[in-house]
């Protein structure tokens, strides 16, 4: 997917040290819409646990890991994460209610258990073209 | 809090994981743990704003009180938007107009 804009958020003239920061990145994608990612480096994760006195990083959004706070390098990673459709881009971007998010879950079963169907009458398992309404939910 | 950071403020705290991570930061810059979440971060282009954002969706905007306050509020800090990551340059933009 083309992007049409990489905007940070801060600057990166503010990071202290490019191996261990994190920063908020907006990125705009042919589609109009408006992704943001927050962009750290593995370092940073440790930073992060030892702020927190866990073992563990508390439950949060994805961030995409790169070696240094860069304007090169964290161009050049969102570019890849923007490719095959910005698939990984709009999943590290995405944020549901819960309600959205069961609804996903259950169109994804629905979807794979009408592929079975399908698959065990022998029909064609081309339904790409269905939308979310096509499947049926309420039996699963 | 002007009217519309209010309305965007207003709006975002509707999604209960926003607004436990609003209060969440909002607790600890009274701490004065500004390496709350994911940290703080000051806002380009401007001198006395920054924001703390959560591992999640939100994102707290705060200024230091300037000379305009009073000598006992000096220093203090005022919240002044608060947002989710859908809002967020949107409320960006909104603070740089209205702070240096």
């Amino acid at each position: 997917m083309k992007i049409e804009s990489i905007t940070f958020l801060s600057d990166l003239k503010d990071v202290k040290d490019i191996f261990d920061d994190n920063v908020d990145v907006a990125v705009k994608l042919d589609d109009g819409h408006e992704y943001i990612v927050v962009v750290a480096t593995q370092k940073n994760l440790l930073t992060l646990m030892n702020n927190e006195k866990s073992d563990f990083l508390s439950p949060g959004d994805p961030m995409i890991i790169v070696r240094k706070l860069t304007k090169e390098v964290v161009e050049d990673a969102i570019q890849v994460y923007a490719e095959n459709n910005g698939y990984y881009l709009k999943f590290y971007a995405a944020h549901f209610d819960i309600k959205t998010l069961n609804v996903l879950k259950d169109r994804k079963v629905a979807r794979s258990k009408l592929l079975d169907e399908l698959l065990e009458k022998g029909e064609s398992i081309d339904i790409e073209n269905y939308d979310l309404i096509d499947f049926n939910i309420k039996n699963l | 809090m002007s009217s519309t950071l209010s309305k965007v403020s207003k709006k975002v705290r509707k999604d209960e994981d926003t607004s436990k991570g609003l209060d969440n930061l909002e607790e600890q810059l009274k701490n004065g743990e500004l390496h709350g979440g994911r940290g703080a971060k000051k806002l380009p282009g401007t001198k006395t704003v920054f924001y703390m954002r959560s591992g999640g969706e939100a994102r707290l905007f705060f200024r230091y009180s300037d000379k305009e306050y009073s000598d006992k509020e000096k220093g203090a800090i005022e919240v002044i938007g608060e947002s989710d990551k859908d809002n967020e340059t949107r409320v960006i933009k909104n603070l740089k107009k209205n702070y240096e």
